[in-house]
């Protein structure tokens, strides 16, 4: 008779099992340390090639279609491999501080967030790139860092020196469902009012298939994207001329009243919302209008991913009493520490090169920081938004930038998300903001 | 009444075991499925399983090197804390000297210690000190955390050794430590599997160290499924797949070992 | 004879046994007690990780910013709940298990090898399971609801009044079984005698269970609590994996609110004293419990 399964699991931990089972776990557990530690120390062993070298990357499309560059990139630099360490936003950040931090080169080039370049250049440690960039050795002939867009250029720049190479960037643009637009007689809208009243016929219509309009208003770092268009079209700011916060002032108050009123043309749920939900209900076409950053934009061309490929149209964001917009993006760095540098920069430079930049916004990327591939009608007739990044951007304002605005920005996004979700008003909220805010100014020595 | 009582317990029973084992077995069907079929609505449960996943995880995006990584250091750290602590167990369970009670007491206390509480100054230190991202440096922390369980749960093996065998072996002739090694350490040898089995799982299945003191180098199998959550949503097959990979030997180990679990993570309070 | 053995060994005797805990001593020492002091001497500083040349005295300032920061206290708040909640569902069902089972010792040790799973399983992969679970559309719990009849595509971890609930479920799904565990050892451990006295004595099942069953199961309902609470008040794998915290702080335990300071705003000053106080607050809760521990355990 067959014992059964109940049976002959339960007999597994019985005594008998363990008497037999002791000497050969403790056995195989011994041999596969040591067999592992030697494993481990061998591969460790540092050889002459190939080098191999380590970036830190954030997840998304734009470092996918970078991992599709190394292979080509590895075939004309035998010798040289590359390493893509891909993590979610909070741990790139994580993870960057920590290492450069500790100094320990574990990582030989970086991506950037453009708020924390002035951090790390202010802390020592970033390699400085204006040296590299110049030397003939390692810099192809047609680098041409003059192409960049001077604006997007000093994103990278702090104490005059260049820290990052600009690698993705983002404008935030209106993207507006033309289809709509048109079965509703309605015009593409230039100032706010005529955004909400927009949003308040589409919504009265259409709700629930598709709503008036979207706002993110999780709480988390995407508020402090969110905001600022609103803020600064109002005439309010973060900061005024002596770093002293302005975010508690009657515009910056009556921008977040307006932003918080466009909730209730939102899809339900918008107070989860955050970059993925923002995205994925832009791929299915749920807002008939919404501000979205250019580089999420090809998501929604994208015939893999998206419901409504061709049905949205891009614009300006509309005015307050001025027009403005934010210009935010990542970069391209190396840390000191790191023991390659050279073959980092190869890469770094071949990444943003002329034709690897072009080559990375047609396939979708975010890499139209040069003003070529702007104005290249090869990009512009594919990518629909490229006018509206060409057309916002000389409103386009971008963080503070301090060493101090990612600290900033934690307080802020808190109350921005209590004055959405209610639990504050928008003034109490905005005050309670402006007063740790000042606080932690004063401890940084701002107002001296 | 009886039956109907009789119904209703097994009714209950069976339900909580079907709630145990929903989510694994879920798990692995995710692990060998299609990106279209994970995110089938409604979900597919006949289909045709795949690999692919495993070999995403494992071939392309070199995942073996974490679970290299948490094998290296799981092992060595119990090795660590086995020996050390076995050998502060011997003391307590045969010697009552001026203080043993309290010592034996404290180390216990250290196992409430929240990790988090440490991360910040072992991160610090261990920065200064060049172990930050190295298997070292986590082996290390994971043989301290482990110390308790191994003092009390070897304690409490140890205490059912009858003492007068050693003294018996002593008296004729063996030195302590031969009577260590030849009568003990046999004897010991079932307690010392379980107390190692249980390390070897909780070191496993730690989660905060590993996170925060290891960067690319050492990085175990726990830290790097996280990696696979994104901005953009989370890439289920490839997360089922490397998920699988790290709780089955856990899922093993702890079925070996079942019978001592209960005592080893009560201390020795509750035998099991 | 025995007698001189001992005297023989005597001067012996207060070093050797010492000796073998010198090398526990040294490892906790390094690991433990050396943290915690450098954490202390770190608390009275302002420092930031990434300001790396700005180091100063602050004296208390640190403290009293943890302590009055409205951060601090919904995170206690929410910790103190999660606790209670987690713990008094994972007695209930662990004991009410424990004594379905104590009757019918048949299949005990299958069931015990199934129930073990939760228990064992990463808490890392626990954590992304669930979140599969609860996803909105995707996941097997509104699935099953839809099944059931009620229709629902509710965002379980993305809403502010469900997220902290749907954590706890996942927290005495991967617990209860320890629970469980332990009090079935207890209840196997238990003497015939006082149940036959009281069935002699025509005690009514409920009666039996209140007035003989769980005075005797004291000893083990104290070790499971004991450890429970310490472990619950810790949580942070499962929250950092499913939630992080979120939604608007709804599942931002203590845990998460100082790796929320130390490793995402870097300040080591403030996460050191905020440590310190979560230490404190562990310390002091496990008290009455580890008293009687080893009241019992004499």
């Amino acid at each position: 008779m067959g014992k059964s399964l109940a049976y002959r699991l339960s007999r597994l931990g019985s005594k008998r099992a363990i008497t037999k089972m002791q000497s050969a776990v403790i056995v195989v557990v011994l041999i596969v340390a040591v067999v592992a530690a030697i494993a481990y120390a061998s591969l460790s062993t540092p050889s002459k090639q190939p080098v191999t070298i380590k970036f830190a990357m954030c997840q998304g499309q734009d470092t996918d279609y970078v991992k599709s560059l190394i292979p080509k990139f590895e075939q004309e630099n035998p010798g040289v491999k590359v390493e893509l360490e891909s993590m979610v936003y909070y741990s790139v950040r994580e993870k960057e501080v920590m290492e450069l931090s500790a100094g320990t080169g574990a990582y030989d080039g970086i991506m950037v967030d453009f708020p924390w370049v002035v951090e790390y250049a202010k802390a020592g440690w970033m390699l400085s790139l204006d040296e590299i960039i110049k030397d003939p050795k390692l810099t192809p002939p047609d680098f041409d860092p003059g192409d960049f867009h001077p604006r997007i250029w000093e994103l990278n720049k702090v104490d005059g020196k260049t820290w990052t190479i600009p690698f993705v960037t983002g404008v935030r643009v209106m993207a507006y469902r033309a289809d709509i637009y048109q079965k509703e007689g309605l015009k593409v809208p230039e100032t706010w009012d005529e955004y909400y009243q927009n949003a308040k016929v589409i919504n009265e219509k259409y709700a629930p298939d598709i709503y008036g309009t979207m706002i993110m208003g999780a709480r988390g770092d995407h508020l402090n994207h969110e905001w600022p268009v609103f803020l600064w079209s109002f005439g309010g700011d973060i900061f005024d001329q002596s770093w002293k916060p302005t975010l508690n002032e009657t515009k910056a108050i009556e921008s977040l009243e307006y932003m918080k009123s466009l909730l209730q043309f939102s899809p339900p749920g918008a107070l989860t919302y955050g970059w993925y939900e923002a995205i994925t209900a832009g791929m299915d076409g749920l807002p008939a209008q919404m501000i979205f950053y250019s580089h999420h934009c090809s998501l929604l061309e994208d015939p893999s991913t998206s419901k409504v490929v061709g049905k949205y149209s891009f614009a300006k964001p509309p005015k307050g009493t001025e027009e403005a917009s934010l210009l935010a993006g990542w970069g391209l760095g190396i840390p000191k520490s790191s023991k390659h540098q050279d073959e980092a920069w190869k890469f770094i430079s071949y990444v943003t090169s002329k034709e690897g930049a072009k080559s990375f916004t047609l396939a979708g990327g975010a890499g139209y920081a040069r003003v070529s591939v702007l104005n290249d009608p090869e990009v512009s007739n594919k990518w629909r938004f490229i006018k509206a990044v060409l057309d916002t951007m000389p409103y386009c304002h971008t963080h503070p930038r301090i060493a101090e605005w990612p600290q900033v920005a934690d307080m802020t996004a808190l109350e921005l998300s209590n004055a959405l979700s209610g639990k504050k008003t928008c003034e109490m909220a905005l005050s309670d903001a402006a007063a740790y805010i000042e606080l932690f100014m004063a401890r940084a020595g701002y107002y001296k | 009444m009886k039956t109907f009582e009789n119904v209703l317990i097994h009714g209950f029973v069976a339900l909580l075991l079907a709630t145990s084992i929903f989510p694994i077995a879920w798990l692995f069907m995710v692990s060998t499925k299609s990106p279209l079929e994970v995110f089938a609505r409604p979900p597919v449960w006949i289909y045709k399983p795949i690999l692919d996943n495993y070999y995403e995880i494992f071939v392309a995006q070199r995942f073996d090197a974490y679970i290299l990584n948490s094998i290296v250091i799981s092992s060595c750290s119990t090795a660590l804390s086995v020996a050390i602590g076995s050998l502060g167990a011997y003391s307590f369970a045969r010697f009552k000297f001026r203080g043993s009670r309290n010592i034996a007491a404290w180390i216990l206390s250290t196992r409430m210690f929240p990790p988090i509480a440490a991360a910040v100054p072992i991160f610090i230190l261990w920065k200064q000190v060049g172990l930050f991202d190295t298997q070292l440096g986590l082996t290390i922390v994971y043989a301290a955390s482990n110390l308790p369980y191994v003092v009390w749960m070897m304690r409490a093996f140890l205490l059912e050794i009858p003492r007068e065998l050693e003294e018996a072996a002593m008296v004729d002739g063996c030195t302590r430590l031969g009577a260590l090694t030849r009568i003990v350490l046999p004897l010991a040898r079932p307690g010392l599997t379980a107390t190692s089995i249980l390390c070897i799982i909780l070191s496993w299945n730690e989660f905060l160290f590993a996170l925060v003191l290891t960067s690319m180098s050492a990085k175990t199998a726990s830290v790097a499924i996280t990696g696979y959550i994104t901005a953009y949503g989370v890439k289920w097959g490839e997360v089922g797949a490397a998920a699988i990979a790290v709780t089955i030997p856990v899922i093993i180990f702890g079925l070996l070992a079942q019978r001592h679990l209960v005592r080893g993570l009560t201390f020795g309070a509750v035998k099991g | 004879m025995l007698k001189s053995f001992g005297d023989k060994q005597h001067h012996n005797k207060n070093l050797f046994p010492f000796l073998l805990i010198v090398p526990s001593l040294a490892l906790l020492l390094a690991v433990n007690i050396f943290p915690l002091i450098y954490s202390l001497f770190l608390s009275f500083e302002s420092w930031s990780l990434v300001k790396p040349g700005d180091r100063s005295f602050v004296g208390l300032r640190n403290y009293v910013e943890v302590l009055t920061n409205p951060a601090f206290a919904e995170a206690l708040n929410k910790t103190l709940i999660f606790t209670a909640v987690a713990i008094i569902s994972e007695f209930l069902i662990g004991f009410a298990l424990a004594v379905a089972l104590s009757h019918n010792l048949k299949g005990v040790g299958a069931i015990r090898s199934v129930i073990l799973m939760p228990l064992v399983m990463t808490p890392v992969v626990t954590g992304l399971v669930w979140r599969f679970m609860y996803n909105p559309e995707y996941g097997m719990i509104n699935y099953f609801l839809n099944l059931l009849g009620i229709s629902t595509t509710h965002a379980w971890l993305g809403d502010t009044s469900t997220a902290l609930p749907a954590v706890i479920l996942v927290d005495v799904w991967e617990n209860t079984p320890f629970v469980f565990l332990i009090l079935l050892a207890g209840l196997q451990a238990l003497p015939r005698e006082p149940f036959e006295a009281a069935q002699i004595d025509g005690a009514s099942r409920w009666t039996t269970l209140t007035c003989v069953t769980l005075p005797l199961l004291k000893p083990a309902i104290l070790v499971a609590l004991l450890i429970r609470t310490v472990d619950a008040l810790k949580v942070f794998d499962i929250i950092y994996v499913m939630t992080m915290g979120g939604p608007a702080a709804a599942t931002e335990t203590l845990s998460i609110l100082t790796y929320r300071f130390g490793f995402l705003r870097f300040d080591m000053g403030y996460t050191a004293a905020l440590s310190y106080i979560i230490v404190l607050i562990i310390v002091l809760a496990s008290q009455p419990f580890v008293r009687s521990f080893f009241v019992s355990e004499t």
